[in-house]
C-alpha cells in the first residue's frame, strides 16, 4: 500500500520534468497581437492573432508544422494559417498569422477562448501560444423563435383611380383603329387589301405609277388609256365605248354621278388614240389621274 | 387654200346628205337606221342587199332616195325564168308589125342610171346572178356592138328570205360583191304602225315619193366626191390594228374568246370576212366619220356599219347555214363586244 503513492509521485515528477523540458525549448515570441476587441464577438466572426519570432528553421519546415486548417477546438475553428518570412539571416524572422472563426450557437453570453497551442517547428524548437479569452455574444438573447410570431401586417399602398383614364384610352384606341382603317381604305393601292382589288383601283394605281415615272416612254399615255379602258371593259363585262356609257351607268348606278367624267374620258381617249390632233401627254395624264381617282373612289363607295 | 376648199366641199356635201336623210324620213317612217345606212352606202359607192319581208316599203324607200340623188331608177323582178338577156334587151312587135329590139332595164338609161333595183334576186337563176355581179363589179357591159358604161349605178337587191321554193341561194362569193345587207324591218313602234295603215298619205307610193325634194345630190358627182372623202378621213395606227383584230376575229372567233350558245364556235366559220369586205368596211366607216363631222376614224364609225357589212359575208359550215341570219348577227355582235381597242400597247 505504501508503494502506490510513491509510484504516483514518480509519475508526477516525470511529467513535470517533461513540461519543464518543453518550456525550455520554446522560441521567444517578440510580438504577439491578439484581436482588438474581446467582447461582442458573435457567431461567424473571424478573429486573427499574429506573432513575430526568430529561428534558424527553414520556412518550409515551419509551414509543415503549422496546425491543419479546419481544426476545431471548443467551438472555435482554425480557418487559415500562414507564415511569412520578414527577415533573412543566420536567424530568420517570421510572422505567423492564425485566423479563427467562432461557431457556437449559444443563446447566452459566455466566455470562450482562442486555444493555447504548441507548434513544434523542429526537433529542438517550438512555439508556445497562450490561450486568449473573449466574451461571446449571442445574436438573440432569449433564443430563436418562429418568425411568424413577429410578422407585421403589411400596409397596402394607396392606389390611383384609373377608371376614367381607361375609358379615355379605350375611346382613343377605337378612334385610332378606325382612322387607320379609313386612311388605308381611302389611300391604299395594294391589291392584297380586299377593297383594293377593284378594276378602277388597279387602273388608278397603274396610271399613278406611269405619271410619276421619270423614265421617258413614248407609249406612257397609251398605257394609261389602255389600263382605264381595260377597267371599264372588265366592269361592264364587254367592250365599252362612248355610245354605251348610258347603258354602263344604268347597269352600275353608283357611277351615275361620274357620267360626265366618263364621257370626257372617252373624248380624251378618242383624241389621243385616233385623232391627228393629239394633246400634251402630261396634261392628259393628269386628267386621266383625276378621272381614275374619281372612278376608284366611286367604286369603293367613298 | 386647197384644204379650205376641201373642207368647204365636205361641209357642203354633209349638209346635202343630212337634207336627203330628213327628206326621205318624211315619207318613209320607222326606217331611220336603214335610211342612214343607205346614205352611207351611196357615199361609199357600194351595192346593197336589202333584207326584209314583202310590203315593208323597200321600193318606196328606193324611189324616194333615187329622187333625192337624181338620175334614173330601173327595176327588174327576179323570177325563175328570168334570163340574163332580159336585163340587156327585150323584143316586141313594133307599130309596123315587125319585131323590134329595145334596150333592157340595165342599159335603158345609159350613164344616167343611178339606182338599179333587183327585186327578189334569189328567185333568178345563177346565170342572171353572174351577169349582174359582173356589171356590179365592172360597171360597164358590151351590147349591140358597143360598150355601155354605168359609172354611177348602184344596185339594190332584195332577197326573199321567207320562201325557199324556186329560189337560188346567192353564193358567198356573190354576196361579197354587195357592200351591205341592210335589214328593212316592220317598225316596232305602235304609233308608226298605226300611221302606216291608217294614214292615207301612205296609200299612194308614187305620190308619196313626189314629196321628196328632187336632186338634192347630183348623182354624177358622187364618185369624185367619194374619192375626196375617202382620202380626207385619216386612220391612226390604233384603229388599223383594231380593224385587223376584227378581221382576225371573223376568221377565228374562238381565238378572241367568243362563245355562242348552242354553237361550237371553233367549227362555225368556214370563211371569215374577205379583204374586199374589210376594205368596204373601212370605206363605209370613213363615210360615217365624215357624217359625224370628224376627220379621223373612230371605233364607233366601224361599229356603225359592222353588222351590215360583215354579217352577210361570213360563210358558215353547212350544219349552221340554215341559221345563218341569226348566227351571223349574234357573232358580229360578240366580235364587237370582245375585241378590245386598244388591244395592246
Amino acid at each position: 500500500m505504501t508503494l502506490l503513492p510513491k509510484l504516483l509521485l514518480l509519475i508526477a515528477l516525470l511529467f513535470q520534468s517533461a513540461i519543464i523540458c518543453a518550456e525550455d525549448n520554446a522560441i521567444a515570441i517578440s510580438n504577439l497581437t491578439n484581436p482588438a476587441r474581446s467582447t461582442g464577438i458573435q457567431i461567424g466572426d473571424v478573429l486573427q492573432r499574429s506573432m513575430t519570432f526568430e529561428t534558424a528553421t527553414p520556412q518550409n519546415m515551419i509551414s509543415k508544422a503549422l496546425p491543419a486548417k479546419g481544426t476545431r477546438n471548443d467551438e472555435v475553428e482554425l480557418i487559415a494559417a500562414s507564415i511569412v518570412r520578414l527577415k533573412e539571416g543566420s536567424k530568420n524572422q517570421y510572422k505567423l498569422e492564425l485566423n479563427y472563426q467562432v461557431f457556437t450557437n449559444a443563446t447566452r453570453s459566455k466566455v470562450m477562448a482562442l486555444p493555447a497551442q504548441t507548434i513544434k517547428i523542429s526537433s529542438t524548437e517550438q512555439l508556445v501560444l497562450p490561450a486568449w479569452r473573449f466574451w461571446f455574444s449571442p445574436l438573440v438573447e432569449t433564443g430563436i423563435v418562429n418568425a411568424k410570431a413577429n410578422v407585421q401586417p403589411q400596409v397596402k399602398a394607396p392606389t390611383i383611380d384609373l377608371n376614367q383614364h381607361a375609358l379615355g384610352l379605350k375611346v382613343f384606341s377605337v378612334m385610332l383603329i378606325l382612322s387607320i382603317i379609313g386612311l388605308i381604305y381611302v389611300n391604299a393601292d395594294t391589291q392584297w387589301l380586299p377593297f383594293c382589288k377593284g378594276n378602277f383601283a388597279r387602273a388608278h394605281k397603274q396610271i399613278k405609277r406611269i405619271s410619276r415615272s421619270k423614265v421617258t416612254d413614248i407609249n406612257r399615255l397609251k398605257k394609261a388609256l389602255f389600263s382605264l379602258h381595260s377597267s371599264f371593259n372588265k366592269t361592264y363585262g364587254s367592250n365599252l365605248f362612248a355610245n354605251d356609257v348610258g347603258d354602263f351607268v344604268s347597269e352600275h348606278p353608283k357611277f351615275m354621278p361620274l357620267q360626265q367624267q366618263i364621257l370626257e374620258f372617252f373624248t380624251l381617249s378618242n383624241q389621243s388614240l385616233f385623232s391627228r390632233h393629239r394633246q400634251d401627254d402630261r396634261e392628259m395624264l393628269l386628267k386621266l389621274l383625276s378621272i381614275s381617282k374619281s372612278l376608284r373612289d366611286c367604286e369603293r363607295g367613298v | 387654200m386647197k384644204t379650205a376648199t376641201i373642207d368647204n366641199q365636205l361641209a357642203d356635201w354633209r349638209d346635202k346628205v343630212l337634207k336627203l336623210e330628213s327628206e326621205v324620213k318624211k315619207v318613209i317612217v320607222g326606217q331611220d337606221k336603214a335610211i342612214k345606212l343607205m346614205n352611207i352606202a351611196i357615199f361609199a359607192r357600194g351595192h346593197v342587199l336589202l333584207e326584209g319581208g314583202v310590203g315593208v316599203g323597200k321600193t318606196t324607200l328606193l324611189q324616194a332616195i333615187t329622187r333625192g340623188i337624181g338620175g334614173a331608177y330601173e327595176r327588174i323582178e327576179g323570177t325563175v325564168d328570168l334570163m340574163p338577156n332580159d336585163l340587156i334587151y327585150h323584143t316586141f312587135l313594133g307599130s309596123d308589125g315587125r319585131p323590134q329590139i329595145d334596150e333592157g332595164p340595165l342599159l335603158h338609161a345609159g350613164e344616167n342610171l343611178s339606182v338599179f333595183f333587183f327585186n327578189e334576186i334569189n328567185r333568178a337563176r345563177p346565170q342572171v346572178h353572174a351577169l349582174m355581179l359582173r356589171v356590179m363589179a365592172e360597171r360597164h357591159i358590151s351590147a349591140f356592138k358597143k360598150e355601155y358604161r354605168l359609172p354611177h349605178m348602184l344596185v339594190f337587191a332584195d332577197r326573199n328570205q321567207v320562201e325557199k321554193n324556186e329560189t337560188f341561194e346567192i353564193p358567198s362569193a356573190a354576196r361579197d360583191r354587195f357592200m351591205m345587207e341592210i335589214p328593212i324591218e316592220i317598225p316596232v313602234d305602235r304609233e308608226i304602225r298605226k300611221s302606216l295603215i291608217f294614214n292615207t298619205r301612205f296609200q299612194h307610193a308614187e305620190k308619196l315619193t313626189q314629196q321628196v325634194e328632187s336632186e338634192i345630190l347630183h348623182f354624177d358627182q358622187l364618185n369624185d366626191f367619194s374619192d375626196n372623202l375617202q382620202n380626207h378621213i385619216q386612220t391612226s395606227d390604233v384603229i388599223e390594228e383594231y380593224a385587223l383584230d376584227l378581221w382576225d376575229a371573223t376568221q377565228n372567233p374562238a381565238m378572241y374568246g367568243i362563245k355562242l350558245d348552242t354553237v361550237d364556235v371553233s367549227k362555225l366559220i368556214q370563211a371569215g370576212a374577205s379583204p374586199r369586205g374589210m376594205a368596204m368596211l373601212l370605206k363605209a366607216a370613213r363615210v360615217h366619220a365624215w357624217m359625224m363631222q370628224r376627220e379621223d376614224l373612230y371605233p364607233e364609225d366601224i361599229h356603225a356599219v359592222f353588222h351590215e357589212i360583215i354579217s352577210h359575208r361570213l360563210a358558215f359550215n353547212s350544219m349552221y347555214e340554215s341559221r345563218r341570219t341569226a348566227l351571223a348577227r349574234e357573232l358580229s355582235g360578240h366580235i364587237l363586244s370582245q375585241v378590245t381597242v386598244p388591244a395592246r400597247v
